[in-house]
């Protein structure tokens, strides 16, 4: 179970505030709201990747007060956009491994083992040996899903993965959410997107956020088109 | 998105790392027998003077360019990685010059250019001087890589005019010793600076492999790297730290050696596209092998009058930056 407590965090004008925020052991949550809104800012907070004010609990354990590695064990973030770099992906994937090494961070056998598992797995096997950024985007988002599949964290916390990509692709970025779901049932997901109806059939719960408050949250079975409506200000 | 890079490596006999450490240290080989047997213009000795050319002047010449080539390499390195930008290097950002400045300052007011340890301190107050300006300069902007190019170089400028400014003060042969060693000149250097410099590369280079994956992490951005379980901002002053000492204790000994930091990680990032842990031995071994090249080039060519390695240097690697700003600007969108 996660939860936030009295998280506060600005950035300039915009102010995110969220007093009370529950999800539950396997829950897959839509994150939805418009741009600007807070979306990345809360998926950021509970990845410890920005500075904030409040409380985050992870099963009674303070997420802030955590290393930078064991937090990492227990929430993955997938960005928007990583600075480029070139390095092969099967390289790029044995680096969601870290949080599971020593001081050095020196990878051992095992999570040699366990990205080569996680990219057969995931159909991106035959793109191994390749520079990440030589692929095409979806094969790239792809790539970097995996890679925060690899680091196995009980929270995954993904910041639109579905953006930019053909419908296609689109496909195969919600099969890969599904299937980890399947995978680890007790993990929880959540997933910002602006496309709710793509993850609709799979999802759980949502939340939407406006103007960094919580406009509103609930089971997906009570999730309603006029919400939308009134959300965006239609 | 931009593709800066699109090298489609197949896995062939030739990318294994160590086939490419052997190609290196080869070229490394072959560039230090040319850099103390070469005949060059100076043919008329007999065998004894040369002997003692070869033992007295190009053998210590040689062992500086291999430590120094190596040493900037791995601080250009170090940068382009934790900077996240291509065209960082320890020049370029300026490092360089403030390291030139603390040693110069030493020099005119304290004389001696061999005092070790106070030219060493000085030369690392003003790198890490330069550095510091950079890295508030980078969190003013907001962490925008190519602006921080831009402020590297007003810093290196900055710096390079005060050096001319404190130049006018002094005169003689001191004048005309520090205006060669500012261009890069690893001439005379005596052993207790060499031991110094092997010092310094070995440190270096025992930070920089024992937290290489580290390095990996940070080239993808600060938030990847926190969100993957490092402390970037903990990391990120090791490894500036590290650079930083690399650039200043090379500086002190051989002047401000252009582009060596820029061009040869970029070369052996082309050759080898692998894991930092793989690159950092293959980035030393070209570096060296490239300033001894530079170090061949220049003293072939020279006739009475020496000709700054820097300047070879700069004149390889000034075309090889233009090569990659127009890699990185001249890019077709996805």
């Amino acid at each position: 179970m996660l939860r936030i407590s009295k998280l506060c965090f600005s950035k300039g004008a915009f102010n995110l505030k969220i007093d009370s925020l529950v999800l539950n052991k396997g829950d897959l949550v839509l994150l939805i709201g418009p741009n600007g809104s807070g979306k990345t800012s809360l998926l950021k907070t509970i990845a410890g990747v920005t500075k904030y004010n409040g409380k985050v609990f992870f099963e009674d354990k303070l997420v802030n007060g955590l290393s930078y590695k064991e937090r990492a064990k227990i929430t993955a973030y997938l960005p928007q956009r990583i600075n480029q770099s070139e390095i092969l992906v099967k390289d790029f994937l044995l680096m969601g491994r870290f949080p599971y090494t020593n001081t050095f961070g020196s990878y051992s056998f095992n999570d040699h083992e366990i990205s080569k598992m996680i990219a057969s797995k995931f159909f991106i096997d035959r793109y191994m040996e390749r520079d990440l950024f030589s692929l095409s985007q979806g094969e790239f988002q792809r790539v970097l899903i995996a890679k925060t599949f690899v680091q196995k964290a009980k929270v995954l916390l993904l910041d639109e993965p579905s953006t930019s990509l053909d419908i296609g692709h689109k496909h195969c970025v919600k099969e890969q959410i599904l299937a980890y779901k399947n995978s680890d049932p007790d993990s929880i997901v959540v997933v910002s997107t602006h496309e709710p109806e793509l993850f609709s059939d799979i999802a759980t719960g949502f939340i939407m956020l406006k103007e960094g408050r919580v406009f509103k949250q609930g089971l997906m079975s009570t999730y309603e088109k006029k919400d939308i409506n009134e959300l965006f200000d239609f | 998105m931009n593709k800066m890079f699109n090298i489609d490596t197949g896995r062939k006999f030739y990318s294994s790392p160590y086939f490419i450490y052997g190609f290196g240290l080869i070229l490394l080989l072959i560039s230090s027998y040319l850099c103390l047997f070469h005949g060059g213009p100076s043919n008329a000795f007999d065998d004894a003077t040369m002997s003692l050319i070869i033992k007295d002047i190009r053998l210590p010449k040689l062992i500086a360019s291999i430590l120094a080539g190596a040493c900037l390499s791995l601080a250009g390195f170090v940068f382009q990685a934790v900077l996240r930008n291509p065209l960082a290097d320890p020049y370029i950002l300026g490092v360089s010059s403030g390291a030139a400045l603390g040693t110069a300052l030493y020099v005119i007011f304290f004389g001696s250019l061999f005092g070790i340890l106070g030219a060493k301190i000085f030369s690392f107050t003003g790198s890490i001087t330069a550095v510091l300006i950079l890295m508030i300069i980078y969190r003013i902007m907001s962490k925008n890589t190519s602006a921080l190019i831009l402020a590297g170089v007003a810093i290196s400028l900055f710096f390079s005019s005060i050096i001319t400014f404190l130049m006018s003060s002094i005169e003689g042969s001191r004048l005309l010793y520090l205006s060669s060693w500012l261009i890069g000149s690893v001439s005379s250097p005596d052993s207790l600076e060499l031991y110094f410099l092997l010092f310094t590369l070995l440190i270096g280079l025992f930070i920089l492999i024992l937290f290489a994956n580290v390095l990996d992490l940070m080239r993808f951005g600060d938030e990847f790297a926190v969100s993957s379980g490092v402390n970037s901002n903990a990391y990120m002053l090791l490894f500036i730290i590290t650079a930083s000492f690399l650039t200043a204790s090379t500086v002190s000994i051989c002047g401000t050696l252009g582009f060596v930091g820029l061009v040869v990680p970029h070369i052996s990032k082309l050759i080898m596209n692998r894991r930092s842990i793989y690159l950092i031995p293959a980035v030393a071994i070209f570096g060296s092998a490239f300033l001894t090249m530079c170090t061949f080039i220049a003293g072939f060519f020279s006739t009475g009058f020496d000709i700054p390695v820097g300047a070879v240097s700069s004149l390889i690697g000034a075309p090889v930056l233009l090569y990659l700003l127009y890699r990185r600007y001249n890019v077709k969108n996805i």
